[in-house]
């Protein structure tokens, strides 16, 4: 069994470490954009949504002209 | 993430594929998808506060960008075009949940009461909860507000491409941010929690 003075010394550097990981991890923003922008980039589409929206376009009819052909030169 | 362009088709597939799928197939569709799904997803999850709503709000933004792609003209990016879809479609959602009313009033009220908050840097920890923080912060501003700051946050778009997609002038977007980045910001500091106010808490502050 510890002795008391060995387990209070376990306590305060477990909340040491607790507090050091918690600075690492402050940020600061300058503005919002920069605050919304990390958070766009920590903000991913979820990936089976594009299996949903390629099986909805998969039902729909086919585009009779497509824009992206216009926009990337390709369009005949 | 599973890729969408150069999706393998099954043989037995093939033969009832229809040219939408060719389409969605081919590298155009796909690479437009890959390119704006996650900016588009962000503005449908952060004006509409659901993941689940916003999911549906991005999938029918791509597909109604399908369904018009004939009426798309070029004359603006293929983003501003995809961004106008969403606000739209954000917007009529949230007409049609009745948020407008709730949240004006929050606003002034934060604004008669923190006027000086919006200018300081935001500090804030990198938590599982800072999306949840943004999220609520947003919320409690009036949808104007939310739209500009979302919008101006995108580094892509211009002051003058964000009064369009509005339908405002430049100079107007720039006064009105002005004050969207302060509600904004003494609202983020109101939703901070006391153990994260000691830790984040500016030395001399």
């Amino acid at each position: 069994m510890k002795p008391l003075s060995q387990k209070l010394q376990e306590l305060k550097e477990q909340e040491l470490a607790q507090q050091h990981v918690q600075q690492q991890t402050t940020r600061e923003f300058g503005c919002v954009e920069e605050l919304l922008r990390h958070d766009a980039a920590q903000t991913p589409a979820p990936p089976e949504l594009a299996a949903r929206v390629r099986d909805s376009v998969a039902n729909e009819p086919a585009p009779k002209t497509g824009w992206w052909r216009r926009l990337f030169g390709g369009e005949s | 993430m599973d890729s969408v362009v150069g999706i393998d088709i099954p043989v037995d597939a093939a033969e009832t594929m229809r040219a939408s799928e060719e389409t969605w197939s081919s590298p155009e569709f796909g690479a437009i998808y890959e390119q704006h799904s996650q900016p588009i997803y962000y503005l449908t999850l952060r004006m509409l506060s659901d993941p689940a709503q916003a999911q549906d709000a991005t999938h029918d933004v791509f597909l109604k960008a399908f369904r018009n792609m004939r009426q798309f003209r070029g004359e603006s990016s293929v983003k501003t075009w995809l961004y106008r879809i969403a606000i739209n479609h954000c917007q009529n959602l949230l007409k049609s949940w009745n948020h407008r009313v709730m949240v004006t009033n929050v606003d002034e009220a934060v604004w008669d009461h923190a006027p000086a908050r919006g200018d300081s840097p935001l500090r804030a920890l990198e938590t599982a909860e800072l999306g949840e923080r943004i999220q609520k912060t947003l919320a409690r501003l009036p949808e104007e507000y939310r739209l500009l700051l979302l919008l101006i946050a995108d580094q892509e778009l211009s002051y003058e491409q964000v009064g369009t997609l509005t339908g405002q002038s430049a100079d107007a977007v720039r006064g009105k941010l002005h004050r969207a980045r302060k509600v904004f910001a003494a609202i983020f500091h109101q939703t901070e929690k006391p153990h994260e106010a000691a830790i984040t808490k500016t030395p001399g502050a």
